[in-house]
């Protein structure tokens, strides 16, 4: 399975929130993936859906840098 | 409690005070629970603004979840239950949700199936959640409820696609055996062929044929394709707003090689529904997949087309969150060049694709919680399914008045009757008797006279029983308060008997759309037959060509203002008046528009481009007469008077049907018909009126004017007849398919309250049949409520039989009086004590016949 990480700010919290979506196209071939809802890693609600074979992951992305 | 409390309608007469108090109880716990889900909390600053202090995390709303959950659950009802069971799903606390399943007592809330759906999901999901890894048993147990779910004859979409998903993650988890997980993946694949063989289902069709991709079978897989276009189309995806079903029928037309207009159209409209930036993703990879496996020239324009919008796109989003592109979409909803198609069908809706698996309840939102006498009205599965199973019964059985001649032509189910306009008229003539149109509650006020059939308090019989029966389901009218819940069920308002022109067309609508949506699903299950078979779709066969038939014979409703030039009382108001004066002129293009000049109240003149004008930026909104809809200026003979001027104004706001019939290939309309179920004997006769389809006029903004006959010279203080039309409106528009959170999905409610006696379709019929006891019981609670006013002016005068009985009473209280006087000068009893007395032992005599011989 392929990771595939991205950023996303909540609409509701506006927390911004770092998202691993997992492809599972080494497994069985296309169109594995579902439509899965993911949740703000702070507040809680669903803040998208994404094609991903598991239920994405969250978590706050930290700041600074 | 082990089940709800739910009123029969009977409950409703005496029930005023106890409904209000459960009202209130109920009111308390939904804002206890948006009080635990609040996102903000505010404070106001040292200005006494309100100002976001801050955010509430997960953990803060799980407490006050959880707070509310240690009360235990035994003592709320299925709706309560539903409210906490929704929340934690809202967070993604698959665990808890689980455990308020398992520990609730209330059986209404175990065995909803809509329920059970949440709880098979809910098993699904947390497999990862709670382990850490991935758990074949919660898989598995997801899958059994699933499989329960449709042995008890609820087999849905969903149900199937979440058995079809188990099996692939199963297969997922297969990475030493090779031959069990292809065997899982056939496994899969075929749950999801029978669930669409069962349902008929367009998301759970396109994963059918993604299923056959996956396993090899290119070819069964764009066959299953077609089919899943076909069922997106039948549930209105070529309009409609909803994502997933554009999705789905963009993904189903790239498969199965539709034309190139029709994916182009789908393109546009998923552009035009996108809201958010992970829709896009998702549309664009699922696109990417399908050039890899199946290239096709379509699949390749699709996605560059998509990446496209991406490049389209500003940075950011607006207020609500949704994505913004540069360019405007064309918004264009209809696969056709005609300006009166497009507009008309932009401008109204049918309830094809409503109370789906997918879609989740139907809420047309009302305006009591603001003050108004309109409640939200709901079409959930529970309608859906009540409204599919009546339309599978006769004529004769659904006790619809025909001739002998009739009733030997009809005599099957009405969804059988392929000759549109006859179901249409049956229909009418089902809603019209069970509404009591023609005599509501046997009062008789005839429903077409409503509008203008007030007394002083500006009510009718039909506004005040509204009122009451509000009052007696526990809601004070015009009282603000967000949280009440008003939701009626419209198969509520169809076994009490009690609707206007909304509810009206919403029957109609409902009924005629189960039909079409049965015989369609009639062809889709022949062509899927051989595909099954590894057939390929006859796109031009009899089936194909029957579906396509009824597809574009179309019954809408619309929102309009019945527009005449005819005097109305004025108000005063803020804002833009709309067309007064003007004229008919042409654009660039060709298109006709009106020119209007805008009237202020100081005399001045604006002309304005368009008869729908609207106050440009920064410029002040001046104050203008408006009409007072439903108060026309009469002659002392009730006679309308006409405009001098010749000027349209607006009468009413009415809602109805059309009945469209479209060509396949162009889209262009053939034909346009009103076709009212409410307006058909007395001022207008739209109950089937052909409107001429040149003479429908369309402004640039896109909005119809559509001619719709006369009215009569014998109604005109001129004896001049004067011509209708009706321009479309959206006075009780609002989001459709809105999910409602505390609903279990089978429950019936009328105004907020739960109902008895919704079971089976036959308790409803029972109830239908019964139009004297349900009008009864209206009129006993308009009598009961306290807050009724001026009585003797919203009834008639009783007449006949019961008018007799007034004077016999009149007569006996006389008669009474007149003994008594009599026996008191002679020393005797009283009449009333006498009979009181042989009463007592009358009783006495009663009880010792009881006695046996024994006791005696």
């Amino acid at each position: 399975m392929n990771d595939f990480p991205f950023t996303i700010v909540c609409p509701h919290c506006h927390t911004e929130n770092k998202v691993t979506a997992r492809s599972g196209e080494n497994v069985v071939g296309e169109f594995f993936e579902e439509v899965q809802d993911f949740h703000c890693a702070y507040c809680g609600l669903k803040i998208g859906e994404v094609l991903s074979a598991v239920p994405p992951q969250t978590e706050i992305k930290e700041q600074g840098g | 409690m082990e089940r709800d409390k739910k009123l029969r309608w009977v409950d409703f007469i005496n029930g005023f005070e106890e409904n209000r108090k459960v009202t209130l109880e109920k009111r308390d716990f939904v804002a206890e629970i948006e009080a635990a889900m609040k996102t903000e909390v505010k404070k106001e600053d040292d200005y006494g603004e309100e100002k976001i202090k801050s955010y509430r995390s997960k953990a803060d709303k799980l407490k006050e979840l959880d707070a509310l959950l240690e009360k235990g659950t035994s003592h709320l009802d299925s709706s309560q239950i539903m409210a906490l069971f929704s929340s934690y799903r809202s967070l993604g606390e698959y665990d808890r949700m689980i455990d308020i399943y398992n520990h609730a007592e209330n059986k209404d809330f175990t065995e909803a199936p809509f329920v059970r759906e949440q709880l098979a999901h809910a098993y699904r999901k947390r497999r990862f959640v709670a382990s850490g890894k991935d758990s074949r048993d919660d898989l598995r147990r997801s899958e059994d409820i699933s499989r329960r779910l449709i042995e008890d004859g609820y087999g849905n979409g969903i149900t199937y696609e979440n058995i079809g998903l188990c099996q692939r993650y199963r297969a997922g988890m297969e990475t030493e055996d090779s031959s069990r997980r292809q065997m899982l993946l056939q496994k899969s694949v075929a749950t999801l062929e029978e669930g669409f063989a069962q349902t008929f289902e367009a998301s759970l069709g396109l994963q059918a044929a993604y299923g056959n991709v996956m396993i090899g079978n290119d070819d069964r897989g764009r066959e299953t394709a077609k089919l899943a276009f076909m069922a997106a189309l039948r549930d209105g995806a070529e309009d409609s707003g909803n994502f997933n079903l554009v999705s789905t029928a963009l993904q189903a037309a790239c498969l199965a090689g539709e034309p190139k207009e029709v994916v182009d159209h789908f393109c546009r409209r998923i552009e035009a529904t996108i809201k958010h930036d992970w829709e896009l993703d998702i549309v664009k990879k699922r696109m990417e997949q399908l050039c890899a496996r199946i290239p096709s020239e379509q699949s390749r324009d699709v996605l560059k087309r998509i990446e496209g919008f991406e490049q389209n796109r500003k940075d950011g989003t607006d207020e609500t969150g949704r994505i913004i592109f540069k360019d405007k979409v064309k918004e264009d909803r209809y696969i056709t060049d005609d300006p009166v198609s497009q507009a008309v069908h932009d401008n109204s809706y049918n309830y094809r694709g409503c109370g789906l698996a997918y879609s989740g309840m139907d809420r047309i939102a009302g305006n009591t919680r603001f003050g108004g006498q309109l409640m939200d009205h709901v079409i959930s599965r529970k309608d859906i399914r009540l409204m599919s199973e009546m339309v599978k019964m006769t004529p004769a059985e659904l006790g619809i008045p025909m001739s002998d001649e009739e009733k030997k032509a009809f005599d099957r189910p009405l969804s059988q009757i392929k000759d549109s306009e006859k179901a249409l008229d049956l229909i009418d003539r089902f809603v019209r008797q069970s509404l009591t149109t023609e005599n509501f509650a046997g009062t008789g006020l005839h429903m077409e006279d409503n509008a203008l059939a007030k007394n002083k308090n500006g009510e009718s019989v039909y506004d005040a029983t509204v009122k009451s029966m509000m009052r007696a389901s526990g809601k004070a009218y015009q009282e603000k308060d967000p949280h009440i819940d008003t939701r009626t069920n419209i198969v509520a308002m169809l076994a009490l008997g009690m609707g206007d022109c909304r509810h009206h067309a919403q029957l109609k609508q409902l009924m005629f759309d189960m039909c079409q949506r049965s015989q369609m699903n009639e062809q889709i299950g022949k062509l899927y037959a051989d595909v099954r078979q590894d057939k390929v779709v006859d796109t031009d066969g009899e089936a194909a060509r029957k579906f396509y038939d009824v597809l574009d014979t179309e019954l809408r409703t619309a929102d309009v203002q019945v527009r005449m030039p005819v005097l109305m009382k004025q108000k005063n108001a803020e804002g833009w008046a709309r067309e007064q004066e003007g004229e008919w002129r042409k654009d660039e293009n060709g298109i006709e528009y009106w020119h209007a000049k805008i009237l202020r109240e100081d005399g001045k003149k604006i002309w304005n481009e368009t008869v729908f004008g609207q106050a440009k930026p920064g410029e002040e909104a001046p104050v203008v007469k408006k009409d007072r809809t439903y108060e026309p200026e009469l002659t002392e003979d009730g006679k309308f008077r006409v405009d001098p001027k010749g000027l349209m104004h607006n009468v009413e706001d009415h809602t109805l049907c059309y009945l469209m019939r479209r060509e396949r290939k162009t889209g262009r309309l053939t034909s346009l018909k009103t076709c009212d179920a409410f307006y058909q004997s007395k001022d207008y006769d739209w109950k089937l009126k052909e409107i001429d389809l040149k003479a429908v006029r369309v402004s640039r903004s896109g909005n119809p004017l559509i001619p719709v006959g006369e009215l009569s010279g014998a109604r005109t203080d001129t004896g001049e007849p004067v011509r209708i039309f009706h321009v479309p409106t959206r006075y009780n528009t609002g989001e459709r398919s809105e999910q409602v959170k505390d609903s279990i999905g089978r429950d019936v409610c009328f105004c907020g309250i739960r109902m008895a006696g919704f079971d089976t379709v036959d308790d409803l019929m029972k109830m239908v049949r019964n139009r004297k006891k349900m009008a009864a019981i209206m009129l006993t609670t308009l009598r009961t409520d306290k807050e009724t006013k001026d009585i003797d002016t919203l009834l008639p005068e009783r007449k006949g039989k019961a008018a007799g009985n007034k004077d016999k009473k009149a007569q006996c209280e006389a008669n009474r009086d007149a003994y008594a006087k009599k026996t008191q000068k002679a020393g005797q009893k009283s009449l009333q004590k006498q009979i009181t007395e042989k009463h007592e032992q009358m009783q006495i005599n009663r009880i010792d016949m009881k006695k046996g011989p024994y006791d005696r």
